[in-house]
């Protein structure tokens, strides 16, 4: 193979990554179209978390079901880091026309306004919501082999030795971390708080028993749970998770009134016409009525939510407020 | 366990190679690892970018052809990342940045074949060891895994810190200068126990800290480049014309011990999350520069400092499994992927797949060995059109890189702001290249610095602040032990020479 050869290899592989490059592009330079025929070109999904988070896989999988049913690609676009707030600023900043959508998360909108002095968007102004695709549970859980079997004993152990016992949880101003912080106070219980990196960091720990209890997302657990390898204690939610029948809720568990989730739902950048919302809402909500789609988020150890826009964004609205006041309460320094 | 050991062991590869090598699972591993090859051939293009990407597309497929293919993606780009170290002095992961010191050294002296094909074998052996180790202990080193907490991991990189000072070529100061300065740069970010922004200037985009890649594609990549294109004009880039492209007799008799001590110590390390295969690179550099008779050579070309990291990273990469088979914990981003891929297939990660899903378990370890042997068979025939790429005249050649690197850093997370930053770095390599300060400690020190405050923090949260706690354990301890006994080890013979020295004197 001579030279030219190499060169010609070289010049048709950057074509192909200038044709993906265009293609991207393509969904933020496209003109305005009319809303009746939503939609006339390929939608933008941008997600603030990188592929093969929880996020992202229902982000797919809607986005598939979306091209399918709406007869254009739906592309999801992801732009991981600085907690989701490039991809927001990135969809603040698009065209309103339904082309460019916010897989929106609790973390990004409802959290981030309470732990920032100041944010590059605003969660209520900048963004229209649209429906809801995922609901997610925490988990309460020790290892299988630990003497603590359910809620009540992992209370009474706290209440006996203040301060002594170490409870995993991910990064300050994560979900996980504020429900643990929220769940002791509603306890009435002194544990430490060790935040690790990523939710297997913490099972690693739940399992070395350098931590007695820990506080994550029910998704990452699920296959240890079902492997034997940690016990589960009590479910966030106010409501059972299907999958897992005899995991009792934190509420029915001593802690009565304790409820704590997240969500992640599309939302769109603000003044998209509201036919297009509108549209856009009646098929994720048709999509997580499919019962293939259940099957898969269940297994993903999520939630299948529904709801219109309005109730969506008064979730959030809520939420704000909610979280305002868990970082009030656990006295974090707004950054 | 003794039962594990025996005969089952053979019945259980052959169950394991009746899976992997059906027409159909031979087809996806070849796809796997030859992509895997590409796109770690391409520089910052990773295998976490492409699984994910290819994560829908092997839903249509069965369960067991989708993770021989994605695993082959993953150990293809652990190969195909050791040629542009060596061929343009760009790492594209963490664990090529060592086999650019020498490797790259060796391209220049007209030896890029030798350097290559050192890197396929050495790779290719480590390869067929780690498949043998995991089949064989699986169960077992995954307890190890378990057993490193905070106070194992900050020992560990106190450690490999220390001897992030054996890649110093030139002055030792300037060496610790540079670890310094990584150490700095890796404060710019969140602070994991306080939420604290530190550093980051109200720009968002360093909230997470600053990304590994972009430094080390800015300050090799870029900074060779703009180096390069100040020597052109005075000086050909390729010192010496090209020799033989296999290994001499004499490159074979010294390439074995060091493929041999990289591929164990490679296993060992590759099974901790975090670092692993990293820490085992380099821990073999360092071994390697203090046995080999040709110490002086390392850093000029030695071939022992490509066929040990090579043989590391390698035999690290595929060790990493591990944890997620046996565990269902992943010690990478990749393998966490895989993970998810697992999930959604209807499979649950962890102890159960061994006893479960048999076939699927010894398929996908078979497969290992089968895409290694591939991957020797792709990349041998593949050196004399790599090594070609040495002849392109550079003006042809850097707007090329210049591209790829820009392209690679975007995909990061398809952020602009990457560019900038390896572009910068790019400028900072040049500088540093003019005062003969060297990138590789200082991007040890970006890479374990931060890590090390991490584990450090949660060490003493967990002890409640008791700091006897990396005394205690018995790992954290003898680790310690060792790091004393190396600081011994260089400073005793120094006060003994400075002693004779001024008794000469006198």
């Amino acid at each position: 193979m001579d030279e030219k050869i190499i060169e010609e290899e070289a010049m048709k592989r950057s074509n192909l990554v200038l044709g993906f490059v265009i293609l991207a592009l393509c969904g933020f330079l496209a003109p305005t179209a009319g809303a009746q025929e939503y939609p006339i070109k390929p939608v933008t999904i941008i997600i603030g978390y990188g592929a093969g988070n929880f996020s992202d896989i229902v982000t797919r999988i809607v986005a598939q079901k979306l091209s399918e049913r709406l007869g254009k690609q739906f592309l999801v676009d992801n732009r991981p880091g600085a907690g989701g707030f490039t991809a927001a600023v990135a969809v603040k900043n698009a065209a309103p026309d339904g082309y460019t959508l916010l897989m929106a998360a609790t973390g990004t909108l409802a959290i981030s306004p309470s732990l920032f002095k100041q944010l590059p968007f605003d969660s209520v102004k900048d963004f229209e919501m649209i429906c809801l695709t995922g609901r997610i549970g925490f988990a309460i859980y020790t290892d299988a082999t630990s003497k603590i079997r359910t809620l009540q004993d992992f209370i009474a152990e706290a209440k006996a030795k203040p301060g002594k016992i170490n409870f995993g949880t991910t990064p300050i101003g994560s979900a996980q971390h504020l429900g643990a912080e929220l769940f002791k106070t509603s306890a009435g219980i002194n544990l430490v708080t060790v935040p690790y990196k990523t939710s297997p960091d913490v099972v690693v720990a739940v399992r070395a028993n350098d931590v007695q209890g820990a506080f994550d997302s029910l998704t990452p657990l699920v296959p240890h749970i079902k492997s034997g390898a940690i016990r589960a204690l009590a479910y966030t939610a106010s409501q059972q998770f299907p999958g897992l029948p005899n995991l009792p809720t934190v509420s029915l568990s001593g802690v009565s009134g304790y409820e704590f989730s997240t969500w992640s739902g599309l939302a769109a950048p603000a003044k998209t016409p509201r036919t297009i919302i509108n549209r856009l809402n009646r098929e994720v909500n048709a999509i997580l009525a499919i019962p293939d789609v259940q099957q898969k988020l269940l297994e993903l150890g999520a939630l299948i939510p529904s709801g219109t826009p309005e109730q969506f964004a008064a979730e959030l609205a809520k939420d704000i407020v909610k979280y305002r006041d868990i970082i009030n309460q656990a006295k974090i320094e707004k950054q | 366990m003794a039962r594990w050991v025996t005969m089952d062991l053979f019945a259980n590869l052959y169950l394991g190679f009746q899976v992997a090598i059906t027409p159909l699972n031979l087809l996806y591993c070849l796809i796997g690892v030859f992509v895997g090859t590409l796109i770690g051939v391409l520089p910052g293009l990773g295998p976490t970018a492409t699984i994910a990407m290819l994560l829908p597309t092997s839903f249509i497929l069965p369960p067991v052809s989708a993770l021989i293919m994605l695993a082959g993606i993953y150990y293809g780009a652990q190969y195909g990342g050791s040629t542009t170290s060596i061929l343009v002095n760009l790492p594209g992961e963490a664990a090529s940045i060592v086999t650019t010191l020498d490797g790259y050294q060796m391209a220049l002296q007209g030896r890029a074949g030798p350097a290559l094909a050192t890197a396929a074998i050495g790779s290719f052996f480590a390869g067929t060891f780690a498949t043998v180790v995991i089949a064989l202990f699986a169960p077992i080193l995954a307890t190890m895994a378990l057993k490193f907490g905070p106070p194992e991991y900050f020992s560990l990189m106190v450690l490999g810190l220390l001897a992030s000072v054996v890649l110093a070529r030139g002055s030792l100061l300037k060496a610790i200068g540079m670890i310094v300065l990584g150490l700095i740069l890796g404060l710019i970010g969140t602070d994991i126990n306080s939420g604290a922004l530190r550093y980051t200037f109200g720009v968002t985009e360093l909230m997470d800290g600053i990304g590994f890649v972009q430094v080390a594609m800015g300050m090799f990549g870029i900074g060779e480049i703009l180096l390069n294109l100040e020597r052109e004009a005075a000086a050909p880039r390729i010192m010496q014309a090209i020799s033989s492209l296999m290994p001499t007799r004499e490159d074979w008799r010294r390439m074995i011990s060091p493929i041999l001590r990289g591929t164990i110590l490679g296993s060992v390390l590759g099974i901790l999350p975090g670092g692993g295969p990293l820490l085992a690179s380099f821990a073999v550099y360092s071994v390697e520069k203090k046995l080999s008779k040709h110490s002086g050579e390392f850093g000029k070309g030695a071939i022992e400092g490509v066929a040990g990291p090579e043989s590391a990273n390698n035999a690290g990469a595929q060790t990493a499994f591990i944890p997620m088979l046996t565990l269902g914990i992943p010690a990478t981003p990749t393998m966490a992927l895989m993970i998810g891929a697992m999930i959604i297939e209807g499979i649950q990660p962890g102890p159960t797949v061994m006893t479960q899903q048999p076939a699927l378990f010894w398929g996908i370890i078979a497969s290992m060995w089968v895409g290694n042997l591939f991957l020797l068979v792709l990349n041998l025939p593949m050196i004399g059109m790599w090594v070609r790429i040495c002849m392109v005249p550079y003006h042809l050649l850097y707007p090329a890189i210049l591209a790829f690197c820009a392209i690679g850093v975007f995909s990061l997370s398809n952020s602009v702001f990457d560019i900038y930053l390896m572009s910068l770095f790019g400028f900072f390599g040049y500088i540093f290249a003019k005062l003969e300060c060297e990138a590789a400690p200082m991007l040890l020190g970006l890479i374990l610095g931060p890590m090390m405050e991490e584990h450090l923090r949660r060490a003493m949260l967990l002890s409640h602040g008791d700091p006897m706690i990396f005394i205690r354990r018995p790992i954290s301890c003898a680790l310690l032990l060792v790091a004393v006994v190396a600081i011994a080890a260089v400073l005793i013979p120094m006060i003994r020479t400075k002693r004779e020295e001024a008794f000469q004197e006198e």
